[in-house]
């Protein structure tokens, strides 16, 4: 197991272009093969909102906690940090010749879109699962999944609220678990 | 003065990184005011132009930072300092809540709260991808690469690696033989 992790997130450390949230994609495809659930990885992207630190830190170790413990969170965040030790001495060195070859720029240039793409597969596959209950588009497709409307409507108003009138996400989270906690207890 | 370099950056990263909650680029600031303007470990061109690096290379940005400037600061004992000090804090802090989480029974009230609470997630995620979106997304080429990602992996479930792979190759190939004028970052 704790192999399975190390090479897990020393993927999604080499491969990490793009920032956090395009990291977080991989870390979810790691994490259901690592035997965790969607719901799981939607808790994590509440719990990331509230510990502060770099995103991909706080996914390695939960996951790897998750996954394998105290062991499992260790060996998890010390493998997504191993690409910056590796590459940043690296990089100095051979400045020069890295940053004046055109490849490395185009390389980059398409990697910056396809990591967008990434993120807004990261949202649309955990909105399937919080909002249908399936972990993929094809399980959806194979039977009619009715949707849960509570958390359809708190996924659009928060959507609305965040994006068009920027209201601060942890006040958000907040009132969505007190009003789901609520909920309980009208139904 | 060696040791006493090491500490001043372990210190700094730590200090970012505890009140930091935004992700890496909302550290800058304050880690500029601790090692350019304070303990003058660098000057301001350099700092802010190793921040852009940082987010060119592959892993995380905060910590990528970190290596950067330990290094240009104290060689491979400053970048060892810096790195722990950026990795400590989330480490440990994550650590912690992730304990509290697992002890946490899932039932009755708390069960609706948890799906008030990640649905509110999915409504970040999407936020970040509109974000991270509004740079990447300049022109025609760009936005199929993005619905193509985007497409490979929700429906036919490629892995994220292997698409980010695909796509960089696909740049090399895009600017060297269809569009001849080089990248640009």
């Amino acid at each position: 197991m704790l192999i399975q992790i190390l090479l897990a997130f020393l993927k999604v450390g080499f491969l990490g272009f793009g920032g956090g949230y395009a990291m977080l994609s991989m870390v979810l495809d790691e994490s259901l093969k690592l035997g965790l659930t969607v719901h799981q990885f939607a808790d994590l992207n509440a719990l990331d909102m509230l510990i502060p630190g770099p995103i991909a830190i706080n996914a390695a170790t939960y996951v790897g906690y998750l996954a394998d413990g105290f062991a499992g969170a260790t060996v998890a965040t010390a493998a997504v940090c191993v690409p910056s030790f590796v590459l940043v001495p690296l990089f100095i060195k051979f400045k020069r010749t890295f940053a004046n070859n055109p490849k490395v720029n185009q390389f980059l240039d398409m990697v910056k879109p396809a990591a967008v793409g990434l993120v807004a597969s990261a949202g649309f596959t955990l909105f399937l699962g919080v909002v249908f209950g399936v972990d993929t588009f094809q399980d959806l497709l194979a039977k009619v999944h009715p949707p849960d409307v509570f958390a359809l409507v708190v996924v659009i108003v928060c959507s609305y609220l965040h994006i068009k009138k920027n209201v601060n996400p942890i006040l958000l989270t907040v009132v969505s678990g007190i009003i789901g906690f609520g909920l309980y207890y009208i139904m | 003065m060696t040791k006493h370099v090491n500490w001043v950056l372990f210190r700094s990263f730590v200090i970012a990184g505890t009140f930091t909650f935004a992700g890496g680029l909302a550290m800058l600031p304050l880690l500029q005011k601790e090692i350019v303007d304070k303990h003058k470990l660098m000057n301001k061109d350099e700092f802010l132009e190793d921040a852009i690096m940082a987010q060119t290379l592959p892993g995380i940005i905060a910590l990528n930072s970190a290596c950067f400037v330990g290094k240009k600061s104290n060689g491979i004992s400053g970048m060892i300092a810096a790195a722990l000090g950026s990795i400590l804090p989330a480490f440990v802090f994550m650590l912690l809540a992730t304990i509290l989480y697992a002890y946490i029974p899932q039932e009755g009230p708390l069960q609706t709260a948890f799906v008030g609470i990640r649905a509110s997630a999915v409504a970040f995620i999407f936020a970040a991808a509109i974000s991270i979106g509004q740079h990447a997304l300049n022109h025609k080429v760009n936005w199929l690469i993005m619905i193509l990602s985007f497409l490979v992996i929700v429906v036919f479930n490629f892995q994220a690696p292997y698409v980010i792979l695909f796509a960089g190759i696909f740049g090399i190939i895009y600017y060297s033989y269809i569009k001849k004028e080089g990248g640009k970052v």
